[in-house]
């Protein structure tokens, strides 16, 4: 079962991004709605510049019902 | 006992050497249709084998069944290589397989069809059924053999792809009896990881029955019933299972199958950094209207100012009591003319004119004597230039005319 404070998918926040993005452009806001929909994107951008972010990669090898990390070449 | 009189056992026992000492009956192999295929909990297999005419029961016992590169199921034509022997217990002539080939081309692939079909009546490959890939997975499972090429591959375009992303390898047999249990067991054990968001499922290329284990009802099922999104990539792209059906997607190949899985991560960054910048844009652009807005506004109050109003009724004051002055002074100037013209006229026919022209006025007591009646004894006259006191001598009246 889904937990309501499940971070959303990468894909549902670029999603999100994608539709602020559009929102602002549509020109309909508010400045306060605006600056608090920028403020938003920000948020969310950040969030997605983290999980794209080049980390060591691993390998872990499932065996015998245990994680063990593998060497690979 | 009469001579020749056996026991039951004695006569099987000969009846079983006697099988078992013929050549011809030894290292033969025969064709014939599988039916009532059974699955000894021992890991020993019972079926009988029969052609239009005739059957023969079979047993293959588990270390021969353990090397089978296929699972035989009722209906499969094939080849079994092995010895005729007696089952003592029954006193029934059976035939011991070591070896099962599927029979010609066409009886694996008429199963693969037949089976394809009732799955797919069943709705196992419906559409619908098909789940959609993660973008960015938060990890990707991998069931295939430990090692070899595929492995390498996905490997390869994981790491190219997207670098960081945590891989998680479930080794599994791919081939021969009991590939097709231990790949239902791999894919349930890899998707029971909490980070594996994708999975593909492989092997190398090979012969059908190569590949068979990936047309086992058993893995069929699994891979529907599984509980993240499961990507195929087995054998060649000319090689099609019915796992490839019951997936997700279906990969031509091992390195298709990973870069279905794992993003593009430069691509993913220019995304985000598109938007990013957009967002940008657009909140500026949002705050240089908003300022524009405000000095329109401000231009717009000006204008409807109440210091405009009053200013604009001063003006029509001050050009009102502008021309009113104008037109008193024009107003006064008319009657200042018109008093001087009067006056003008009055002095011209007043006395003094009179006396300019020669005449005098007798007065008395102010006042001018006009009739001879009104003459006093002591008058004055005046003329234009001065006054003189006279003394009347006499009175002279004159008739009227």
């Amino acid at each position: 079962m889904k937990q309501e404070n499940e971070p959303l998918r990468f894909e549902d926040r670029l999603e999100q991004l994608e539709q602020l993005t559009v929102k602002m452009e549509e020109g309909k806001l508010s400045l306060e709605e605006l600056l608090k929909v920028y403020e938003q994107g920000i948020a969310l951008s950040t969030g997605l510049k983290r999980d794209l972010d080049a980390a060591q990669a691993t390998l872990t090898q499932l065996k015998d019902g245990q994680l063990k990390p593998i060497e690979d070449s | 006992m009469r001579p020749g009189t056996l026991s039951v056992s004695e006569l099987n026992e000969y009846v079983r050497r006697s099988l078992a000492g013929d050549p011809m009956l030894q290292g033969i192999a025969i064709i014939g249709e599988i039916s009532n295929f059974k699955r000894h909990t021992s890991g020993h297999l019972y079926f009988t084998l029969r052609d239009e005419a005739s059957r023969i029961s079979c047993v293959m016992f588990r270390q021969h069944a353990q090397l089978l590169r296929f699972q035989p199921q009722d209906g499969m034509r094939v080849q079994l290589s092995g010895a005729v022997g007696l089952y003592m217990a029954t006193g029934s002539y059976q035939f011991y397989g070591e070896a099962m080939m599927a029979e010609g081309a066409g009886a694996l692939y008429e199963l693969f069809v037949k089976t394809r079909e009732r799955l797919q009546k069943e709705g196992l490959f419906d559409a619908s059924l098909k789940r959609p890939l993660p973008l960015l997975p938060k990890g990707l499972g991998i069931v295939t053999s430990g090692g070899g090429a595929v492995l390498h591959d996905i490997l390869t375009v994981a790491r190219r792809r997207f670098p960081a992303l945590p891989l998680f390898l479930r080794a599994a047999q791919v081939q021969g009896s009991g590939a097709a249990a231990d790949l239902t067991r791999a894919l349930a054990e890899i998707a029971a990881l909490d980070q594996v968001e994708v999975i593909i499922i492989g092997r190398g290329g090979g012969s059908m029955e190569d590949l068979w284990a990936f047309n086992e009802e058993e893995l069929v099922r699994a891979v529907v019933a599984c509980k993240k999104p499961v990507i195929s990539a087995v054998g060649h792209e000319t090689d099609i299972t019915l796992t490839d059906f019951a997936a997700d997607v279906r990969a031509p190949t091992p390195s298709a199958a990973a870069e279905l899985a794992v993003p593009e991560r430069a691509e993913l960054i220019a995304r985000v950094e598109r938007l990013t910048a957009q967002l940008h844009a657009q909140a500026t652009l949002g705050l240089e209207q908003a300022g524009a807005r405000l000095q329109a506004m401000e231009a717009c109050l000006q204008q409807h100012s109440p210091v405009n109003q009053v200013r604009l009724f001063a003006q029509r004051l001050a050009a009102l009591a502008g021309r009113m002055h104008v037109g008193a002074a024009a107003g006064l100037q008319a009657l200042s003319s018109h008093a001087r013209l009067t006056l003008e006229r009055f002095e011209l026919s007043g006395p003094r004119q009179t006396l300019r022209r020669g005449y005098v006025i007798a007065l008395h007591a102010g006042r001018p004597v006009q009739r001879v009646a009104e003459v006093q004894e002591r008058m004055t006259l005046q003329f234009q230039d001065g006054k003189a006191h006279v003394k009347t001598l006499d009175v002279e009246k004159e008739q009227a005319q």
